[in-house]
C-alpha cells in the first residue's frame, strides 16, 4: 500500500478532525506545519459570512460564485446572482467546490520522498518536511541548473493551478530562461491556428446566436454537453423554445444533451471532413447561391493565383485582382477597383496565366459530391443537400442591421445568420486543421465571419488587422515561425511552427534528448497544475521519463500521478482558498443577447487555508527569490502586463512596474493589473465580487471597425501552403540529421495546401474483418469534462453521475453492435488498440453510430492515491498515441479517435 | 398561500447542478437525493435522443405520506408544503412506500461520510449532518431554510436552463402564476390523485 505521510498534530486538529484516517502514517516530529495551521485557523474564525469568488471547477473558471463560512467551516456555495452572465447560476462541478476544499487527498504540507526509486507502483514514502526545506531543495537545485545551463529546466504547466488559462505561469519560464515550457493542457485544443489564420483570433470563435439562424455544429456541443452555467445556454434555450426561430444540427457519432435537444445527424468518425465537402459542394454547385459580395470585398477569393500556387504579384509586389468593371488587373488596394472578379481565369500576369483564388477552390471541391461525401460519412446524400439549403436559406444573404458603435456612431452593418463551427470531435484527426478551415470555408461562402449573426472571435474590438498583403494577419499559432536544427526546445517546436502542445513528444524527447538532436539533457521537472502523465496519452511512457529525470519537484493540490513520481511536493491551496482573479470576455459556447456586449471581471477572496499550503503563484514567487531570478521574473511581468484572464492583459503604465529587488504578492501584482485594467483596487473586488462592463453593440462584431476591402480573411489558404514549402525545404536540408520517427515529410507536409483537398487516414479504412474493426471516440461528461479541480475524485460528482448518467465510467455501444458482438448491457469488455487496452462495463444505447466504442469523460488513474473510485475508471488516453504520423499534421493535436478492437473481459 | 414549482423538461440538459446544489444546500448524507434528474432514452438510431425528468418531492395537496405517518410527523404546511417534523419521526418508513414518486429518504447512518475509504467525515459533514438524524426520514422542503432568508430553493437557483420556476400560485402576478396560465404544465402521476405541486412543461 502507499503511504501518504502528514503531521497528525498540523493537519488533522487544524481540519477538526479527531485520530488519523485509515491511509496516512503519523510524524509527530514537525512543528511548522503546526505553528502555520494555528496561525490559519485564527484567520479562519474571522471570516464567517458569504464571501464573493469565482469557479474553477473546470477550466473555464467564468461563473463567480458565493460561498458562506460558518465558525470557520465552509457549509453553503451558490452562484453569484449577481452576475449578468450565469445570473447565480452553477452546475453540478461549481456545486462540489465545498468537496475540493475538504477532499482528504490533498497534499497537506511540504512532502520529500524517501524512496529513490520512482515509478507509478513505487511507495514514494513521503515525509513531511518544513517550507524552508522544500524550497530551499528546489530553488537550490534549480539555481545550479540555471548556472550552467537553463535549457536543462522542463516546466510542466496545466489546468490544475491556473484559475484561467496561463495566468503567471510563463513568467517563470521566461524570467528562468529555459525554452521548455510544456503545457499539458491543450493537447485537445487543434482550434487556434485556423481561427488564427482566417480570423486573426485567439482563442477561437463562437456562435453568434444572439441573431444566427442555422448553426451546424460538427463533433462538439454547444455548451449543455459540458454542463456550462455561464449563460451561453440559457439564451440559446431562449432562442429554441421561445423564440423558436433557430435551426441547430449537430454532426457527431454520439447524441449527447445539445443533440437532443435540435438534431442530431449520425456521422461516422472520420467522415466529418468529407461531410463538409459534400456541403460546400452541394452549395456552390447545386444551391449556387454566396454571398458574392463578401467574397469580393472580404475574401482573397478574387486574388489572382499564379501556376506555382501563391499569389500573383504585380510590379509593386503586391497581390493582384481582376476589374470586371474595367477589364484590368489591378493592385489589391488600388482605389479604382470597383468589381473584384472572384471567377477570372486565364488572366495574364507577369505574361502568366493565372485563375482567381476561388476557381481553384471551386474546382478542388468539384469532385466531393453529396453522393461522394455520404460513402464516407455514412450521412445520406439527400441530407448533405438539405443541409447545404437550410445553411443558404437561413443565412439572410443581403441584409443588414443597424448598430451603435463605441463612438456614438449608427452603422450599417451585414447581417448573416448561418454559421458552422467544429470542435475536437473534428479536429483531433489527422485532417483537424484541414477540417477546421472548411468550417471557416463554409462561413466565408456565406460572408458569416465577425458579423451579427456570424462566427465571432473571443477577442473582442479591433483585433483583427491586415498583413501587406491585405488578408488577415494571424498574430499566433498560424504565424510561421522559422524552423532550426539542431532544435532547442524538448518539445521539437523548431520543427511544428503551428504547434498548439504535445506534451507527450517533449516527454518522449526528454527522456533520450541527444538522439533527438539536442545537446543537452533534462535535469530537473517543476510541474504546476500540471498532469501530462493522466491527461494526455501514451501514459506509461510518460510515466517511464518523468521517472528519469534527476530532480522533480510538483507543486501539488493532490496526491496525483505527477505528485506520485515527484521528489518535492510544495503544497498547493484548494480553490477556495485561493485569492483569484477572472475576466469574461467572450463566449466558450455560443454568444447570445444577456452575453454578448458582456465583460465580467470576478474576484476570488480566499478562504485562510486548512492546513499548511500556500498559493500556487506565491510557491513560484518565493522560489524566484531564492533561486536569484525576481529581477527578472518582475521585469518580465513589466514586458508581458498582468494577465487578469484569458484574453485580458493589463499593460502596466512605467509608473507602476515592478521594482527590482521587490518581491511582492501574487495580490500585489493583480492589483496592479486591475488598477490599470479597470481602475479599481483589488479591494473593491472583495465588497463587490464582480466588476461589469458593457461594450457598445457595434463594438462587439469585428467588422464595425473595417470598411469593406480593408482586410480580406483568406478563403485560399496560401498561407498554409508557404508554411509547407518552407518545412519542405528546412527538412529535405536536414533530413540526414533529424531523428523523428513516425515522421513522413511527404505525408506530413500533403496537408499544408491552398485548398483542401480529402485524403483517406487510419480511421476511414476501418472495416469488418481487421484486426481494429471499430473506432474509438470520447466526449466531454458534464460532470467530468476534463481533469481539473479533482472532479473524478469528488464522492457528490461521482455519485450523481453513477446514479443518474448511464454513460458514466462505462463503455458505450450501439444497440446492433453489441448485438453482433453477443454483449449485453453491463458486460465487462476490453476495447483494445495498437496503442493500449482498457476494460469496463458496456453501456448499450442507440445514441451512438454503430461500430463506435464510445467513452464519456475525463477519468481513469493510474495511482490510488486519490481513492479507489477514480482508479477505478476506464483511462480512455490509454488507447491514443502522439505519433507525428497520426497527429494533426498542421497543430500536431493528438488524433483523439483510433481504430480498435473489442472483446469481453 | 399556494407554494408550487414548474420545471420545463425542455430547458433541463442534465447537468445535475439541481442534484448537488441540494446536497450542499441540505447537506444530505450519501445516497440521498431529495431531487434529481433521470435521463430517458428514445427512439431508435439514427433517430434517437435523450429526454430527462427532473423529479423531486410534489408537496402533494393529498399526500400519501401525510395520510399514513402514524405519528403526525408529516405533515401538510398552511404555505402549502408538506413538511416532517424530525423529532416526531419515528422511522417506521411507510412514508416511503406511500410517496409514488419516491421522494423520501431514510437516513441510516449516525456519522455518514462521502469519504468511506477515509472513514471520517470533513469538517463539513461535522458541520451540517446534524440536521439528518439516524431513524429519521426526511425529504425536499422546498428549501425551507433558504426560503426563511429570503432566497429561492437552491436547485431553482442553481438551474442554469432556468428549467425550474418557483413560487406562488395563489398570487396571479408570480412567475409561477404567469407560466401557469401560458403553458398549463402537468403533474406527474395524475392517476394517482395525490394533487402535486409540482408541474411539467413537457
Amino acid at each position: 500500500m502507499k503511504t501518504v505521510q502528514v503531521s497528525r498534530r498540523s493537519v488533522l486538529k487544524a481540519a477538526g478532525i479527531a485520530g488519523a484516517a485509515a491511509v496516512m502514517g503519523i510524524n509527530l516530529g514537525s512543528t511548522n506545519s503546526a505553528l502555520a495551521a494555528a496561525d490559519a485557523k485564527k484567520g479562519i474564525m474571522s471570516k464567517d459570512n458569504w464571501h464573493y469568488g469565482h469557479c474553477r471547477m473546470c477550466m473555464r473558471g467564468t461563473c463567480p460564485n458565493m460561498y458562506r463560512v460558518e465558525n470557520g467551516v465552509a457549509v453553503e456555495v451558490m452562484g453569484n446572482p449577481k452576475t449578468p452572465t450565469s445570473k447565480g447560476a452553477l452546475c453540478a462541478k461549481g456545486q462540489s467546490i465545498i468537496q475540493n476544499l475538504y477532499n482528504p487527498y490533498r497534499v497537506k504540507a511540504p512532502m520529500k520522498r524517501t524512496n529513490p526509486k520512482k515509478g507509478l507502483q513505487e511507495d514514494p514514502q513521503w515525509v513531511e518536511i518544513s517550507w524552508d526545506e522544500a524550497l530551499n531543495t528546489t530553488a537550490g537545485v534549480l539555481k545550479e541548473i540555471r548556472e550552467k545551463d537553463p535549457r536543462r529546466f522542463m516546466y510542466s504547466v496545466g489546468f490544475g493551478d491556473m484559475d484561467f488559462f496561463c495566468t503567471f505561469l510563463f513568467y517563470f519560464a521566461g524570467a528562468y530562461g529555459t525554452p521548455n515550457y510544456v503545457k499539458s493542457n491543450g493537447t485537445l485544443c487543434v482550434l487556434h491556428y485556423a481561427s488564427d489564420l482566417v480570423q486573426g483570433v485567439f482563442p477561437g470563435v463562437k456562435p453568434d446566436a444572439t441573431y444566427a439562424k442555422y448553426i451546424l455544429a460538427m463533433g462538439m456541443n454547444l455548451g449543455m454537453g459540458i454542463a456550462s452555467s455561464d449563460g451561453g445556454v440559457r439564451g440559446l434555450l431562449n432562442r429554441i423554445y421561445n423564440e423558436k426561430d433557430i435551426k441547430i444540427v449537430c454532426v457527431d457519432p454520439h447524441c449527447g444533451p445539445d443533440a437532443s435537444k435540435m438534431e442530431w445527424v449520425p456521422v461516422k468518425p472520420g467522415g466529418e471532413l468529407a461531410f463538409l465537402m459534400g456541403v460546400a459542394n452541394s452549395i456552390i454547385f447545386e444551391v449556387k447561391k454566396m454571398d458574392v459580395d463578401f467574397l469580393k470585398w472580404k475574401t482573397n477569393a478574387p486574388y489572382l493565383i499564379a501556376s506555382d500556387g501563391y499569389y500573383a504579384r504585380g510590379k509593386d509586389g503586391k497581390p493582384q485582382i481582376y476589374d470586371l468593371k474595367d477589364k484590368k488587373v489591378k493592385s489589391f488596394d488600388d482605389k479604382t477597383l470597383s468589381d473584384p472578379d472572384i471567377y477570372a481565369e486565364n488572366i495574364k500576369v507577369n505574361g502568366e496565366k493565372t485563375k482567381a483564388g476561388f476557381v481553384l477552390v471551386k474546382e478542388g471541391l468539384k469532385k466531393n459530391t453529396p453522393e461522394w461525401a455520404a460513402k464516407i460519412s455514412g450521412i445520406p446524400a439527400s441530407k448533405i443537400r438539405e443541409v447545404a439549403r437550410d445553411f443558404i436559406e437561413n443565412a439572410s444573404i443581403g441584409e443588414s442591421i443597424e448598430m451603435v458603435n463605441g463612438k456614438g456612431e449608427k452603422l450599417l452593418m451585414p447581417k448573416r445568420t448561418s454559421v458552422c463551427e467544429g470542435k475536437r470531435g473534428i479536429k483531433n484527426m489527422r485532417d483537424g486543421v484541414p477540417a477546421d478551415l472548411m468550417t471557416k470555408l463554409l462561413n466565408m461562402l456565406v460572408g458569416s465571419l465577425d458579423v451579427p449573426g456570424g462566427m465571432l472571435g473571443t477577442q473582442r474590438g479591433p483585433f483583427l488587422k491586415p498583413d501587406e498583403d491585405g488578408v488577415v494577419a494571424p498574430k499566433g499559432e498560424a504565424r510561421f515561425k522559422k524552423p532550426v536544427y539542431p532544435p532547442q526546445h524538448v518539445n521539437l517546436s523548431e520543427y511544428f511552427p503551428h504547434k498548439h502542445t504535445l506534451p507527450t513528444l517533449a516527454f518522449r524527447v526528454a527522456a533520450d534528448p541527444h538522439k533527438y538532436g539536442l545537446n543537452y539533457e533534462i535535469d530537473a521537472l517543476l510541474s504546476v497544475g500540471s498532469n501530462p502523465i493522466a491527461s494526455t496519452t501514451e501514459p506509461y511512457m510518460v510515466a517511464d521519463s518523468v521517472a528519469k529525470i534527476p530532480f522533480s519537484a510538483t507543486v501539488a493540490y493532490h496526491y496525483d500521478e505527477m505528485a506520485h513520481m515527484a521528489d518535492i511536493l510544495l503544497p498547493s491551496h484548494a480553490l477556495l482558498e485561493k485569492e483569484s482573479v477572472n475576466s469574461y470576455e467572450g463566449a466558450f459556447d455560443v454568444y447570445t443577447k444577456e452575453t454578448i456586449s458582456t465583460r465580467v471581471m470576478m474576484y476570488r477572496d480566499p478562504m485562510p487555508p486548512l492546513y499548511n499550503t500556500k498559493q500556487p503563484q506565491d510557491i513560484i514567487i518565493e522560489l524566484c527569490e531564492r533561486i536569484g531570478m525576481i529581477d527578472d521574473f518582475n521585469a518580465n511581468i513589466n514586458k508581458t502586463g498582468v494577465i487578469l484572464g484569458e484574453v485580458t492583459f493589463a499593460k502596466l503604465d512605467p509608473k507602476d512596474y515592478l521594482q527590482p529587488g521587490k518581491r511582492y504578492t501574487i495580490a500585489e501584482i493583480w492589483d496592479k493589473g486591475v488598477k490599470a485594467y479597470f481602475n479599481r483596487p483589488l479591494d473593491d473586488m472583495k465588497k463587490e465580487g464582480i466588476i461589469v462592463q458593457q461594450m457598445a453593440p457595434a463594438d462587439a462584431y469585428n467588422s464595425s471597425f473595417f470598411k469593406k476591402g480593408e482586410t480580406r480573411h483568406p478563403i485560399y489558404f496560401e498561407r498554409l501552403k508557404r508554411s509547407g514549402d518552407e518545412l519542405r525545404k528546412f527538412f529535405t536540408e536536414y533530413k540526414d540529421k533529424i531523428y523523428l520517427p513516425d515522421f513522413d515529410m511527404e505525408d506530413q507536409l500533403q496537408y499544408y495546401e491552398p485548398v483542401i483537398k480529402w485524403r483517406p487516414k487510419d480511421l476511414t479504412e476501418v472495416k469488418k474483418g481487421n484486426k481494429y474493426d471499430m473506432i474509438s471516440i470520447n466526449w466531454k461528461a458534464p460532470t467530468s469534462p476534463m481533469r481539473i479541480a479533482g472532479n473524478d475524485q469528488l464522492p457528490y460528482l461521482n455519485e450523481v453521475s453513477e446514479t443518474f448518467d448511464p454513460t458514466y465510467g462505462k463503455i458505450c455501444l450501439n444497440t446492433k453492435t453489441a448485438a453482433e458482438k453477443g454483449i449485453k448491457e453491463g458486460d465487462t469488455i476490453w476495447v483494445e488498440s495498437a496503442n493500449g487496452k482498457v476494460s469496463g462495463q458496456v453501456h448499450v444505447t442507440e445514441l451512438i453510430f454503430p461500430d463506435v466504442v464510445g467513452f464519456a469523460g475525463a477519468l481513469g488513474r493510474l495511482v490510488d492515491s486519490l481513492g479507489k473510485k477514480a482508479s477505478s475508471y476506464p483511462m480512455y488516453n490509454k488507447l491514443t498515441n502522439a505519433k507525428i504520423s497520426t497527429c494533426c499534421a498542421v497543430a500536431i493535436g493528438v488524433s483523439n479517435s483510433v481504430p480498435v478492437r473489442i472483446y469481453k473481459a | 398561500m399556494k407554494l408550487a414549482m414548474i420545471i420545463d423538461r425542455r430547458r433541463c440538459y442534465a447537468c445535475h447542478g439541481c442534484a448537488v446544489a441540494c446536497k450542499v444546500a441540505n447537506a444530505t448524507p450519501p445516497g440521498t437525493f431529495w431531487t434529481k434528474t433521470i435521463t430517458e432514452e428514445v427512439g431508435s438510431f439514427p433517430k434517437a435522443h435523450m429526454e430527462y425528468r427532473p423529479l423531486i418531492c410534489n408537496h402533494c395537496d393529498k399526500a400519501p405520506c401525510v395520510e399514513v405517518c402514524p405519528t403526525g410527523a408529516s405533515k401538510k404546511m398552511e404555505d402549502g408544503t408538506v413538511q416532517i417534523t424530525t423529532s416526531e419521526c419515528v422511522g417506521c418508513q411507510l412514508c416511503m412506500e406511500a410517496c409514488p414518486y419516491g421522494a423520501r429518504y431514510f437516513n441510516e447512518k449516525d456519522t455518514p461520510t462521502y469519504w468511506s475509504e477515509v472513514g471520517k467525515q470533513d469538517i463539513f459533514e461535522q458541520a451540517r449532518y446534524k440536521d439528518h438524524p439516524a431513524g429519521t426520514v426526511d425529504k425536499c422542503t422546498f428549501c425551507a431554510p433558504r426560503r426563511s432568508k429570503g432566497l429561492p430553493p437552491a436547485c431553482v437557483a442553481t438551474c442554469a436552463g432556468v428549467a425550474r420556476t418557483f413560487g406562488d400560485l395563489d398570487d396571479p402576478n408570480s412567475e409561477i402564476s404567469k407560466m401557469f396560465k401560458q403553458y398549463k404544465p402537468k403533474p406527474l402521476y395524475p392517476e394517482k390523485g395525490t394533487s402535486p405541486r409540482v408541474f411539467y412543461i413537457d
